[in-house]
């Protein structure tokens, strides 16, 4: 489903790689890396800090603050994590390592001097803006996340009374399956 | 229809044989299927993808995406940019496609004279196929009631700027208007493989198997023996006297490679018509969800000196289509929240095949970028389809960029003239892979000959989308069939020239 949402696995590793690089050109210890903390995960696929900046950017992105719409809570994080649970190891590595480095990055990228789960929401936001300006492979990694966080929460059954939206038919309606169709006969 | 699960087997089988053996079951192989069952042949079929009964499909595309597609959704080009969306299930992508059925363009089945040398593919060999097929298939134009109120206003649109515009052709058997055609007919009124041609071929005697993926097709002394699949309790052989190859345009080369059979051009000329979503918002309700999910289609531009690109109108629910409404926070929430105003609109680009399917470090990579002039299409597309919905009178339309834009009718055609179209700029979906396994008299630039037997192994066909020389500039599902038909056609009129008595 990541890839799905618009980004390849090698896409992810490009971001990856060039998030550590920044970090490591700017000379930014493990030590000062280390000393930004996250709350523990009790997700069964997203460590703590996929969890933080999935949040992060469900904070920038969706409607939280809109009457009409619930803010993006467990049920919205539990779409994500499901969505990261079905990709395959060697995919989920790179994901992790690709969203690491979206994080780091923000140390010095814009002059934030913080990680992106750790930025207020104006600063964030503009992090964001950047990144979508940015290289090809930081375009990819921001497409790829927007698209999830958009399905992971209007996928959700709370949010369809305010857009219009019903939900599944066979919800609805009873309605009957014409099951297999009968051969036709062949002269 | 009773399917066989390899995921049944505690240990591994002893060696199967059949004297057909079809790997994959979507339009090329369940026509292939029924066909020589039909003809009297001992037919297996090897699916990947899982068994889902239609009972079980939610009518919610994220959870469909999980159950029904490759990757579960998550299949796309090396850029990012690209989702290709198909089938993997026992039915393949026609239990998941918007059921337009298009018939191959005339001028597309005479370039493939011309060009590759497909002399038995020409419209009077072809409609005798097509008549059966569409009747088996309950295929037939969308009546008043299939249109919704999406394709109502696109028509509108179309109809005001003079373009040609018209009902679309579906293979569906009393429609619910459910508009979930992409997640599966819960209701089995698609007539799509799993409900036709697979359980036709079994009346037959075929065998169906699921979940069985093949690793590798054997040949020896320039003929085929049969193939290994690969299952949890390990491998098991299946030996045959035909080998018909239908996993879809990005698994079918793929297996060629792993088998080193096929040749240079193998996974090459990829087309996959990459198509952008239009979005509009309109003053009065249009609840894009509701309805056939395919209505109308403009044609005014489908041949390449018009444009080269086909508009159709259809939408999704909201999880399929939020993230391409503009806005953050409030903003998105407020469009959001007239969700039920917002008509959606595809392009769909006749490409030039300049995409390669290919394993790198052992991983499934789909390179592809649009050519220059592929490039221009999108850009003509996106104008054509802006125009279509400010003519049936939009507020604002929402452009498919990386964060999507709104934009009014007095900027849009500047909006888009200044899109760069440079790899991650647009999001697109590819629903056609197709090409990547060309039929041609060359060698050199193609894979099979014009009998779509591989170049040098007579028992070795492929039928799938994969076997078009070109890019068929319609939906693929009719055009699959009729291929696969026709290969069909050919084998039984000449069995021994493919191996079998």
């Amino acid at each position: 489903m990541i890839e799905q949402r618009g980004l390849s696995r090698r896409r992810f590793l490009a971001v990856a790689v060039a998030g550590s690089a920044v970090a490591g050109s700017l000379l930014i210890g493990r030590a000062q890396l280390a000393s930004w903390t996250y709350p523990a995960s009790s997700w069964a696929h997203l460590d703590g800090r996929m969890a933080a900046v999935l949040k992060q950017l469900g904070g920038i992105w969706l409607p939280r603050e809109h009457p009409a719409f619930p803010a993006p809570g467990p049920l919205y994080l539990a779409g994500l994590d499901r969505a990261f649970g079905l990709l395959p190891a060697h995919l989920a590595a790179q994901v992790v390592s690709a969203i690491q480095a979206f994080d780091w990055a923000a140390i010095v990228y814009g002059g934030h001097g913080r990680p992106f789960a750790h930025l207020d929401t104006a600063g964030a936001h503009a992090y964001v803006q950047r990144w979508a300006r940015g290289r090809p492979e930081q375009r990819a990694l921001i497409a790829a996340l927007r698209q999830l966080v958009c399905v992971a929460y209007w996928g959700q059954a709370s949010t369809w009374p305010a857009t219009g939206y019903r939900g599944p038919l066979h919800q609805r309606a009873e309605l009957p399956s014409l099951g297999d169709a009968p051969e036709p006969v062949r002269l | 229809m009773k399917v066989e699960s390899a995921l049944d087997w505690a240990r591994p089988l002893p060696r199967q044989r059949s004297e057909v053996l079809i790997v994959g079951s979507g339009a090329g192989g369940a026509v292939m299927a029924y066909s020589l069952a039909r003809a009297g042949y001992a037919v297996t079929v090897l699916e990947a993808g899982p068994h889902r009964l239609s009972a079980e499909f939610p009518e919610h595309m994220p959870s469909s995406l999980e159950q029904l597609y490759a990757e579960h959704g998550a299949q796309a080009n090396v850029d990012g940019d690209i989702t290709v969306l198909q089938g993997r299930c026992v039915g393949g992508s026609t239990v998941v496609n918007a059921t337009a059925a298009f018939r191959i363009p005339p001028w597309i089945l005479h370039d493939w004279q011309q060009r590759h040398g497909l002399s038995g593919f020409t419209a009077a060999e072809l409609e005798p196929l097509y008549r059966q097929l569409e009747a088996d298939l309950a295929i037939h134009v969308n009546q008043p009631h299939e249109i919704n109120r999406n394709s109502q206003l696109m028509q509108a649109g179309a109809e005001k700027l003079g373009w040609r515009v018209a009902p679309l052709a579906r293979n569906v058997k009393d429609c619910v208007l459910s508009g979930y055609c992409i997640a599966g007919c819960r209701y089995d009124r698609k007539q799509s493989m799993l409900v036709t041609y697979l359980p036709w071929a079994q009346n037959h005697g075929a065998r169906i198997i699921a979940d069985a993926p093949v690793r590798q097709i054997h040949a020896e002394h320039g003929r085929v023996t049969g193939v290994s699949v690969a299952t949890a309790a390990g491998e098991v052989e299946f030996a045959a006297d035909l080998v018909v190859l239908s996993a879809g345009a990005i698994e079918s080369p793929l297996l060629l490679q792993d088998s080193a059979l096929g040749g240079a051009a193998v996974g090459r000329h990829l087309a996959c018509h990459p198509s952008l979503s239009v979005l509009a918002r309109f003053d009065t309700p249009v609840s894009v969800w509701e309805g056939a999910q395919l209505g109308v289609y403009v044609d005014q531009f489908s041949r390449d000196e018009d444009g080269g690109f086909l508009l159709e109108g259809g939408g999704l629910e909201p999880a399929g289509f939020a993230y391409l409404v503009p806005g953050d926070g409030v903003e998105l929430g407020s469009r959001m929240a007239q969700a039920d105003h917002i008509a959606s609109m595809v392009s769909l680009i006749h490409d030039q095949g300049s995409g390669r399917v290919y394993r790198r470090d052992g991983h499934k990579t789909i390179e592809y970028r649009l050519s220059a002039a592929d490039r221009e299409r999108a850009r003509a597309a996106l104008k054509a389809a802006a125009r279509i919905w400010f003519a049936a009178g939009a507020q604002e339309v929402y452009l498919p960029t990386l964060l999507p834009t709104a934009v009014d009718a007095a900027g849009a055609m500047a909006a888009i003239e200044a899109l760069s179209f440079a790899p991650g700029e647009l999001l697109y979906s590819a629903y056609h892979p197709q090409g990547t396994c060309r039929m041609g008299l060359d060698p050199a630039r193609s894979v099979l000959n014009p009998q779509a037997q591989v170049h040098g192994l007579p028992n070795l066909v492929v039928a799938d989308a994969s076997c078009f020389p070109s890019s068929v500039a319609v939906n693929p599902q009719l055009p699959v069939y009729v291929t696969a038909a026709r290969i069909a056609q050919y084998i039984i009129a000449e069995p021994a020239a493919y191996g079998l008595a």
